[in-house]
């Protein structure tokens, strides 16, 4: 059919697609009267940790207040904001000081879902070939890897880890696993495939074929029961249509809080509350409840919990501009270091990883993560007694 | 005081006035372009902002829309950097998809015109597909037509019209009022004037004197002592803080558009007689427009409106006619025909997308009248900025600026947004955003002052789009009087009254439709400029003046 | 459930006075914000020039407001002393201080870092404005000029000298579009404020003047200490300019508050009201959430400080609201919440609008009235700009009445509870 017969979608998106004219999604639509809320107050400047971390460097960026109140507004132009909107780390401090809570982190997945379908060739090399590993790999990091092999059969826990664990963080994870085992439960792993998260922040579709294989992998071992480590994957398997209530899904610290812990170490301990944990679901307490119990000389890092600042891996900014990443997450040792703790815990694979790649030789410090923490611990007390 | 002889002297610097200066101008004549307040100040600076053809005058004035379609193709080639394109979506509200026949041959004989206008062919959508493109549309609709017309930023096509006819030899003021008109005898000679801002007075002489005041035509056929009658009409929009559609709408009776980074929705026709200069939105307008779009998108009520603007429409004399069917026709009025008053012209009537033949009509008779042989180039010369296409991206890793800041300078200036950039190179922080919400850079706004004719903060706001994001000036309003009067060498105390006419010109348009958000914005405003700033001051406002 | 003795809703000047002031008698106190608000975009100076006038209207014995104020005061100067940001100035010295629009503006209460730029007590003085290349929120020769402008013609009573400098500020890559929080980050580093000192003395000879206005930038938590070294290296005399937002100051301000806060032992809860629940005339029980978190707080009294519009506590979309009570809303002291908006507005923007006097009527002891002036609730209090009558930005209130309310309702709930307030 000619352009001038076709009608349907189909029609008007050949007609107008040309001129970078998307169209809303139902919720944006929505959400728009929420990103209104905007009166250019700047507040959000002083939270933002990218423009914390950038003021000495080459690199400009405009900052959550220009997403709100600038570049959100004309669809067309999203593409524009291609040199800014990828070194957002979506990690929220900004909406959690502004006075309407104009929700940043979703103005920005809004902004970079619509620029693959304008101009490809503006979306980061790295999260194209997220995309890609995704497609071909089930991954974001495109590679072959051994799941994990503690499979148990008629299991009443599946617990799923994750790409950054299953491949960047493997040593922690083990430690999980192990932690699982002694405190006897009943839990499976599977055959994973990315959870999709990650397509959210690089602004493309979700990946089908990623949530059938994962609901099959997990629901085919008898079970709903999810119990995860990674905060993207506890958002993603619990909130997502692609997996729309059919999981019962815990990040791992939740679970473990049902434990009755006692002290396990008189070193001084303090937390990183992830944002994906604590800004983006409010889950602040359980992870402290459990580690004051285990570790009575727990300390609180002057930005904490709400104030809490970004790792730097968010937003998928390690892979778009890794330097200013790890750069972000220097900053946040420093500051873990500066309370006098040797131990910084959180409980997120991406943090723990940013975190280990800012660490220096000289640093005095041991990261881990909360449930990678409780199995070293319980090791140590096993090996003292 | 300053004299000087032309030929033409051109009254009213809207897109008709701008377009008979750049027409006069480029064929020779040696010509003065007076506008009172400043450039699109008056009613082409209220509409609403599109190339379009008119599907609503097919029925009466089909000639009309397609000579709006011949014009539009016409202008959009002068000037491509400042047109976008807008599809529209009309969907059949309850009751209506069986007139979806009867409509169709309507639609389709306007595809055939739409090709003057590079506009694309109409789409019939579902129901469905048309919520799909467009989830605010009410459940109530039962499919929907996509018709397309371009928009343009109707404030950069007036001076881009200015700009040329100055660049051909004209002599351009604003900010000049015309206080009279010289007679001697039935013979019109020249014009009285005075500066608005300075106080100055001047008089200058031409052969001719051109009436293209829009609404104000009457008074100033008056100062020349020859009668002149208009229908005008009042015409209101709703501005919306950001795009919050990706498609046009129309509604019962109302429409709603994309428009850069704003909404506009629109429009409104009523008699209006009163002086134009006191033309005002009121709330029963506001609400009418409101409900009408409700039918069409439910939720329109929940954006955040940010301001509203009104202006009248310089129709032509219709004793009788009701004013949602006044013509568009436009006529060139000989006073030496009708009145036996020689050297004096009178043009109405119309509609902004054929200024350029409106224009090229009243030049065409100036020519004969002056013997002069010049034929009309204003079809094939692109206006300034319109030469060649800019590349924002290049242009935004040579100067160091954000791709969206440039895109944006890019979409004002076009070709020349170099020129404007230009001052980056040598003092970088001119690169810094004085306003924030569009974006603005300091080394625009200084161009503008500098090669615009920008004399007042509302006139960089009509070059630049300074103030008119969300925050309406909030952030900008402070720090461009700073730069406005450093520009102009001029005294502090200009700042702080530049600050008050501002905040004032930006509080009418505000105050018939303040609410929601907008009254959270408002308040950080008044803390900042009232609280802190203490603009209320009596004391404050009377030294600055 | 969790049990409190004084909840109150909102952290800014009036929910933190609140606070500290229940706290420090030792009673539980919790604290329901979200984000910040107008506190934290304020200049950080408390005008107290309109509180007298409005306290007037509230209390019956006159001869009680001095002394009320000057409680208030001493409590917030040792509040931000102890929280290290400490505070200079009383309610019977107006100082004058230059503003970044470059107009003036009388104020009470500043912090050390604007101690110095009282205008009043610089008579013959000599500033020198110091801009940042690439910094537009502070504009040094228009500042100049126009501090020049409102000697000369009188507007300001004392006369001085003033002259403009700019400098590269040690340490940015960009000079464009720095902000006063990147700024004011640096400055919390001693090396570049030594450097920085070094720029303006290798830019003129300080020797002709006498003073230095800043920008609003002298650090973020180590205020104290730049403005030291600045001091100590120039030999001039220096202070900030009141800000206008994003405001440094006062988001040090805020954050001073809440340090004052975690200090007295106030619980913190960052989550909004979502309901609440009523018995016996009173509120029994009020239900916060923060994202997926809940907490049922069973408080003794209530005390609402949750703002005007910016803050979100009162919101008017067809009609004025108040979101979380819905309690009746005033226009000054009639209840008008339907009132149009025609009625409520004037034509000239510097006249007063009376839409901005919007909040909630309150008795003598700080409950929220309604039309009939009945108490709404027996255990619900409200302070700060949530209240009708009032419009700060015309120099009708602002923090001096947020800080005065939220201390008096303290008051009053310690005396409802049987605590040992002293009322006024």
């Amino acid at each position: 059919m000619t352009e001038s017969q076709k009608n349907g979608l189909d029609g008007f998106r050949e007609r107008y697609g040309p001129d970078n004219i998307i169209e809303y999604t139902p919720e944006e639509s929505h959400l728009l009267h929420k990103f209104e809320w905007c009166i250019n107050c700047g507040l959000c400047l002083a939270e933002c940790v990218v423009l914390r971390n950038l003021v000495t460097n080459a690199m400009q960026y405009a900052g959550p207040r220009s997403i709100g109140t600038s570049l959100s507004r004309s669809t067309p132009d999203f593409w524009a904001t291609s040199d800014t909107i990828y070194l957002c780390t979506m990690c929220g401090a900004c909406e959690a000081i502004c006075p309407a809570q104009v929700p940043i982190p979703e103005i920005v997945a809004m902004i970079r879902s619509k620029i693959p379908r304008q101009k490809d060739d503006l979306v980061p090399m790295a999260h194209r070939g997220l995309v890609h590993n995704l497609q071909e790999s089930g991954n974001i990091y495109g590679q072959q890897i051994e799941p994990f092999a503690a499979v148990q059969r008629n299991p009443e826990y599946v617990l799923f880890v994750g790409c950054v664990g299953s491949y960047l963080e493997r040593e922690s994870v083990e430690h999980t696993l192990q932690l699982l085992e002694r405190l006897g439960v009943n839990f499976t792993t599977i055959d994973e495939l990315c959870c999709g998260g990650p397509t959210q922040v690089a602004g493309v579709p979700m990946v089908d074929s990623l949530a059938q294989h994962n609901l099959t992998a997990i629901l085919s071992t008898g079970t709903s029961k999810v119990i995860t480590p990674c905060p993207r994957c506890w958002a993603t398997l619990s909130q997502h249509p692609a997996y729309a209530g059919k999981l019962e899904v815990q990040h791992v610290t939740q679970f473990l809080a049902g434990f009755d812990w006692k002290a396990m170490t008189d070193r001084v301990v303090t937390y990183h509350d992830p944002c994906e944990l604590g800004r983006y679901r409010g889950e602040y307490d359980t992870v402290r409840a459990t580690l004051r119990q285990v570790a009575p000389h727990f300390v609180e890092m002057p930005n904490s919990r709400e104030t809490s600042v970004c790792c730097g891996a968010g937003g998928g900014l390690r892979g778009v501009q890794t330097r200013l990443s790890v750069q972000i997450a220097r900053s946040r040792l420093e500051e873990a270091m500066k309370t006098g703790a040797e131990i910084l815990v959180t409980e997120c694979y991406s943090c723990l990883h940013n975190f280990y790649n800012a660490r220096r030789s000289t640093d005095n410090i041991e990261l881990y993560n909360l449930s990678e923490f409780l199995n070293v611990l319980m090791k140590e007390n096993t090996l003292a007694d | 005081m300053p004299s000087a002889e032309y030929e033409v002297i051109v009254i009213g610097g809207g897109i008709t006035g701008a377009g008979i200066a750049r027409d006069c101008a480029m064929r020779g004549f040696k010509t003065l372009l007076l506008e009172k307040k400043d450039f699109s100040a008056g009613t082409t600076g209220t509409c609403m902002g599109m190339l379009h053809g008119g599907v609503r005058y097919m029925a009466t004035e089909p000639e009309v829309t397609k000579l709006s379609c011949i014009e539009s193709g016409i202008v959009q080639r002068l000037a491509p950097h400042l047109i976008f394109r807008i599809p529209w979506i009309m969907p059949l509200l309850a009751g209506s998809r069986a007139n979806l026949q009867a409509f169709l041959p309507a639609i389709t004989h306007y595809d055939e015109w739409g090709k003057f206008k590079n506009s694309k062919p109409h789409v019939v959508l579902s129901a469905e597909e048309a919520r799909t493109l467009e989830p605010s549309l009410s459940p109530d609709i039962e499919g929907a037509i996509t018709i397309d017309e371009p928009g343009v930023d109707v404030f950069r096509l007036v001076i881009a019209n200015v700009i040329s006819a100055a660049e051909h030899g004209a002599e351009i003021r604003n900010h000049t009022r015309v206080t009279g008109i010289l007679r001697d005898g039935n013979q019109v000679y020249g014009v009285q004037t005075q500066d608005t801002l300075t106080g100055e007075v001047g008089e200058y002489h031409a052969a001719y004197v051109v009436n293209a005041a829009g609404p104000w035509t009457p008074q100033v056929a008056a100062l020349a002592g020859v009668p002149f009658k208009l229908c005008p009409t009042k015409g209101i929009h709703i501005i919306f803080d950001r795009r919050i559609t990706s498609t046009a709408v129309s509604g019962a009776g109302a429409s709603l558009l994309p428009h850069e980074n704003t909404s506009i929705c629109g429009l409104t026709d009523t008699f209006f007689f009163l002086d134009p200069d006191e033309v005002r939105s009121n709330r029963e307008e506001v609400e009418h427009l409101l409900s009408s779009m409700e039918k069409a998108i439910p939720s329109i009520r929940q954006a955040r409106i940010i301001r509203t603007m009104a202006g009248v429409r310089p129709l032509l004399d219709q004793p009788g006619t009701d004013e949602r069917q006044l013509t568009r026709h436009y006529k060139v009025y000989d006073h030496e025909e009708l009145d036996e008053v020689r050297g004096f012209l009178t043009i109405a009537g119309g509609k902004m997308v054929i200024y350029r033949i409106m224009a090229e009509d009243l030049t065409n008779l100036l020519c004969r009248k002056l013997g002069r042989e010049d034929s009309c180039r204003t079809k094939e010369d692109p206006l300034p900025g319109g030469e060649e296409q800019a590349n924002p991206t290049a242009l935004a890793e040579e100067f160091g600026l954000p791709l969206y800041t440039v895109a944006r300078v890019v979409s004002r200036h076009g070709a020349r947004a170099r020129r404007v950039l230009e001052r980056c190179r040598e003092e970088p922080q001119s690169k810094s955003h004085v306003c924030v919400c569009e974006p603005v850079t300091e080394a625009e706004i200084r161009y503008a002052i500098t090669h615009e004719w920008a004399r007042t903060l509302d006139d960089v706001r009509r070059r630049t789009r300074l103030g008119m994001g969300p925050c309406q000036g909030c952030h900008c309003t402070k720090i461009a009087a700073g730069v406005l009067v450093d520009e102009r060498g001029e005294p502090a105390k200009r700042g702080h009254q530049e600050v008050l006419d501002f905040l004032q010109e930006r509080w009418k348009g505000r105050e018939p439709v303040l609410t929601g958000a907008q009254l959270r914005q408002e308040e950080l405003l008044r803390a900042c400029y009232l609280g802190v700033g203490g603009y209320h001051n009596p004391a404050l406002e009377r030294v600055s003046q | 459930m969790m049990k409190t003795d004084v909840l109150v809703i909102g952290g800014g000047a009036a929910g933190a006075m609140a606070a500290t002031t229940a706290a420090r008698s030792g009673f539980d106190t919790t604290l329901v914000r979200q984000g910040y608000g107008a506190t934290a975009l304020s200049t950080g100076a408390v005008d107290l020039s309109e509180v007298a006038e409005w306290l007037r209207g509230i209390v019956t014995n006159a001869e009680m407001i001095h002394p009320t104020v000057d409680t208030v005061v001493a409590d917030f100067l040792g509040l931000m002393a102890e929280a290290n940001y400490a505070y200079v100035g009383s309610q019977d010295k107006d100082l004058i201080l230059i503003n970044a629009m470059g107009t003036v503006k009388s104020t009470h209460l500043v912090p050390e870092t604007m101690a110095a730029g009282d205008l009043e007590s610089i008579e013959g003085a000599r500033l020198l404005f110091v801009g940042v290349q690439g910094y537009p929120d502070f504009d040094a020769t228009y500042l100049s000029k126009s501090l020049r402008f409102l000697s000369d013609c009188g507007l300001v009573r004392t006369c001085f000298e003033t002259a403009s400098l700019e400098i590269e500020f040690p340490r940015v890559v960009h000079t464009a579009n720095l902000s006063s929080f990147e700024l004011a980050q640096l400055m919390d580093d001693e090396e570049v404020v030594l450097e920085m000192a070094k720029c303006v003395q290798e830019k003129a000879d300080l020797n002709q003047y006498t003073h230095l206005a800043l920008p609003p930038i002298l650090g973020r938590d180590n205020s104290a200490r730049a403005l030291a070294i600045l001091q100590d290296q120039t030999a001039l005399c220096c202070f900030e300019v009141l800000s206008l937002p994003p405001s440094v100051p006062g988001f040090r301000m805020q954050r001073a508050l809440d340090r004052a806060m975690k200090h007295r032992d106030v619980r913190i809860i960052h989550a909004s009201v979502e309901s609440f629940s009523e018995s016996k005339g009173g509120i029994r029980s009020v239900r916060v959430v923060e994202k997926e978190t809940e907490y049922v707080l069973d408080p003794g009294v209530v005390i609402l400080a949750s703002g005007k519009f910016i803050g979100g506590g009162i919101q008017r979309t067809d009609r004025l609201r108040e979101p979380i009570f819905d309690l009746p809303v005033f226009v000054d002291s009639d209840c008008a919440p339907d009132a149009e908006m025609g009625t409520l507005l004037a034509e000239r923007f510097v006249s007063e609008q009376r839409i901005f006097k919007a909040g909630l009527q309150v008795d003598e002891r700080f409950h929220p009235v309604s039309p009939d002036g009945q108490v709404i609730y027996s255990n619900l209090l409200a302070a700060g700009a949530v209240l009708a009558g009032y419009d700060y930005s015309l120099g009708q209130g602002g923090l001096g009445v947020s800080m005065v309310s939220g201390h008096l309702c303290a008051q009053v709930a310690l005396d409802q509870l049987g605590g040992k307030g002293v009322f006024v």
